[in-house]
This record gives C-alpha cells, sequence and structure tokens, in this order.
C-alpha cells in the first residue's frame, strides 16, 4: 500500500427521508459553521434542501441531505481512521445530532466508495497490455480489441455488506477528470497505472468508527490483492 | 488584486516617504489603494520581482497561510489557572480515550462566560515548520453526556480503590 495513493474516497449514509428537513438542518449545522472554511446550501428552503461545509482547505466536504450525510475527500491525504479527525470531530457529531430530529427515521444503506490508484511505470500501451495479459483470456482479448478501456468488475457479499470492485488500467489524469473531481494539479496524477474503485454497499441499523474503519480495512485488503 | 499587490500594499503602509527612495522609489507611484491600477506594466513587473527577491530573503515570510492538516478536537474545561488552563479532551469517544492537556490561558480570552465544564473545541492546524492553535465554543457541537459517562467511570474507579468490600487480612 506504499506507493497507493486515493485521488477520491466517500462514506455515505442513508436514511429514510426526512420530509421537514429544512425545518430543523439549519439549527443543526449552524454551530458548526465556525469550524469550517465554506458552506453552500441548494434548493434552500425545500424539503430537498443540500447543505455542503467545505473544510480543510476546502479538498473535504460534508454533504448534508435530506435522505443522506456523507462525508467526502478529493486529492488529499485525509485520513478518516484516525481519532480524532473530522469523521470523528465533524461528520459523526452532525449526523448524531440529526438522528436527535423528531422526524428521522433509520438507516437504510451505507456507501464506503474508494478510487486508488497504484502507479507503475511503463507506456501507456504497456499499462493496458500487462493489464489485459492478467485478466483477459485470447478469446475475451479478439472480442475487445477495438476496445478504447478495459475494465473487469468483481463482485462478492460478506455478510451485510456487498462489495464491488471495478478494476482497469489508470492512463494519466483523465481517467480521474471522467469522474467529475474538477482540475487535479499534483504530478502524481500524471503516473501511469492501475486503478481500483471499492465500492462496499452495507445495511446497518448503526454507524460507529469502529465500523467505519472495518470497511476501510476491508477496501484496503482488496486494493492489496487486486 | 493578487496576493503580490496585497503585500506590496501592506509593506507600502508601513514605509514613511523618506524610505521611498532608490529602488522603493521605482516601485511606488502613489501610497493610495489605487496605486497599482494606475501603474503601467513594467513598474508593476519590476515591483514583483523585487518583492519576490526580498521575500526569499527573508525565509519565514508567509504570503498566504495554507495548513497541511487540520483537526478539531471536542472538550471541557477542566481547571482555570492564572497563567494555564486544563482541558479534558476527546481522543476517542468510542473507547473511552481521553487526555488531559494544558493550554495557555489567553488562548481562551475571546471565550464568553470562562468557567470550569464549559465545552470547547481546539482547532489545531499544521503544516512543516508551524502550527496554529484556535479555541472555540463548543456548545451545540460538543455532546456533554461524553463527559458524563466519563465522571461516571471515575467514580467507579474511586470506589474500587477507597472502598473495598472486604479485607483479605
Amino acid at each position: 500500500m506504499s506507493d497507493v495513493f486515493i485521488p477520491i474516497h466517500q462514506f455515505e449514509i442513508r436514511y429514510t427521508p426526512i420530509l421537514d428537513f429544512d425545518m430543523g438542518s439549519k439549527k443543526i449545522v449552524s454551530p458548526f459553521i465556525k469550524l469550517v472554511n465554506s458552506f453552500q446550501i441548494e434548493q434552500e428552503n425545500t424539503h430537498r434542501q443540500r447543505i455542503s461545509l467545505k473544510f480543510n482547505e476546502d479538498f473535504d466536504t460534508i454533504g448534508i441531505w435530506w435522505d443522506r450525510i456523507f462525508i467526502k475527500t478529493i486529492a488529499t491525504n485525509s485520513n478518516f481512521t484516525e481519532s480524532p479527525s473530522s469523521f470523528t470531530s465533524l461528520f459523526q457529531p452532525i449526523f448524531e445530532k440529526l438522528k436527535e430530529l423528531d422526524s428521522f427515521g433509520n438507516i437504510h444503506t451505507i456507501i464506503f466508495h474508494t478510487i486508488a490508484v497504484k502507479p507503475y511505470v511503463g507506456e501507456i500501451n504497456d499499462i493496458i497490455n500487462d493489464f489485459k495479459s492478467e485478466y483477459f483470456t485470447d478469446k475475451i482479448d479478439d472480442f475487445c480489441k477495438d476496445a478504447q478501456d478495459y475494465g473487469v468488475v468483481i463482485e462478492s457479499q460478506k455478510n451485510e455488506k456487498h462489495i464491488t470492485c471495478n478494476l482497469g488500467p489508470y492512463v494519466g489524469v483523465e481517467d480521474l477528470i471522467k469522474r467529475n473531481i474538477g482540475t487535479l494539479t499534483d504530478d502524481k496524477y500524471n503516473q501511469r497505472g492501475r486503478m481500483i474503485t471499492v465500492t462496499i454497499t452495507a445495511t446497518k441499523e448503526d454507524i460507529t468508527h469502529k465500523y467505519y474503519k472495518e470497511l476501510n480495512e476491508l477496501a484496503n485488503s482488496y486494493i492489496e490483492k487486486l | 488584486m493578487s496576493i503580490v499587490e496585497e503585500t506590496i500594499l501592506d509593506i507600502n503602509k508601513k514605509v514613511t516617504s523618506s524610505e521611498n527612495e532608490g529602488n522603493w522609489a521605482s516601485i511606488f507611484v502613489e501610497t493610495d489603494n489605487t496605486f497599482i491600477s494606475n501603474a503601467n506594466l513594467a513598474i508593476e513587473n519590476e515591483g514583483e520581482k523585487f518583492l519576490k527577491s526580498m521575500l526569499q530573503e527573508r525565509e519565514n515570510y508567509i504570503i498566504n497561510e495554507s495548513w497541511g492538516k487540520e483537526i478539531h478536537i471536542h472538550g471541557r474545561i477542566l481547571e482555570i489557572g492564572t497563567e494555564e488552563i486544563v482541558c479534558e479532551c476527546v481522543i476517542n469517544a468510542e473507547e473511552g480515550i481521553f487526555e488531559e492537556r494544558i493550554f495557555e490561558r489567553e488562548l481562551f480570552t475571546n471565550l464568553k462566560n470562562l468557567a470550569t465544564n464549559k465545552l470547547v473545541i481546539v482547532k489545531i492546524r499544521k503544516r512543516p515548520g508551524a502550527a496554529r492553535i484556535d479555541i472555540l465554543s463548543g456548545e451545540g457541537i460538543v455532546n456533554p453526556k461524553i463527559f458524563t459517562i466519563q465522571n461516571q467511570l471515575d467514580e467507579v474507579d474511586n470506589l474500587y480503590f477507597e472502598e473495598r468490600p472486604f479485607n483479605y487480612d
């Protein structure tokens, strides 16, 4: 895992929609405003109101919607497994307050999403050919000879967790820009290698930092193996 | 207005007219806030070059503060001394890890109604070679129940050591 970098990571809790979200959400979020760099409110005063809090030089975001709350980091070294971290000091306290709303129902899905890149030295064609020779049989290779991009999807189920791994060659920053993550200026994004996207969806009644770390460990084990 | 322009303005305010000689005179056209927009490009470039060379000589000059790592620690005030304040800081609430940390009292002067048990947020920002600590009110953010549980655990600990149910002698 030493050379692996994580350009995008998102952890999301989805709950039953809070129909009066616009009534109570501002009161919950207001005390946290002094801790963040900036904030944004979309669809204000409607039940689908969306609040975004940006912090850590605006690279990290906490989104609070009527049906979900998420924490997202783009192009930073933010480590939410640490304690204290933005996860334990901002994300969890806001969610705990949301749960105190009379109209809060229950959590129905947890989504853990990570995009990792393992850099390899080589030309674009070598990177693609290495990937094809490792994962494709001749028959599939022949079928895909005119394809412009390649990928493999692996799905598995472990207890309450559904894991989807999507891997393919990483030919440079354009592979990330396709995912609408804005401008990435650091040289490390221009490396080549293999990109692994791990998405874990789980059903869980409550969320702890320990459970987040468990998901992170599981995702890392896939990234390491693939 | 660029950062360099803002910095030139800032420095400009600090120098007196008698110092506006030699190199300075070639940079500053006027001492009001409009001088950069009125100056021609050649003067601006010359000013930027001079400023850059001057800043390179002053290693610790901060043009734009940018912090690499930012953490927010939840806490409450335990003791208020004349010089220092002791805070109980939450390191890991789930595992019950708390730390007592001592800060200079001056950092708390912006807080209203300073008293023991007041909830605070310790905001720490770091980058190589520097750190910044801000103390903010934790009302509405810090959950006071975390400390109540800790208090009860402390009481149980004390009970165990002070009031043993029987003697082994």
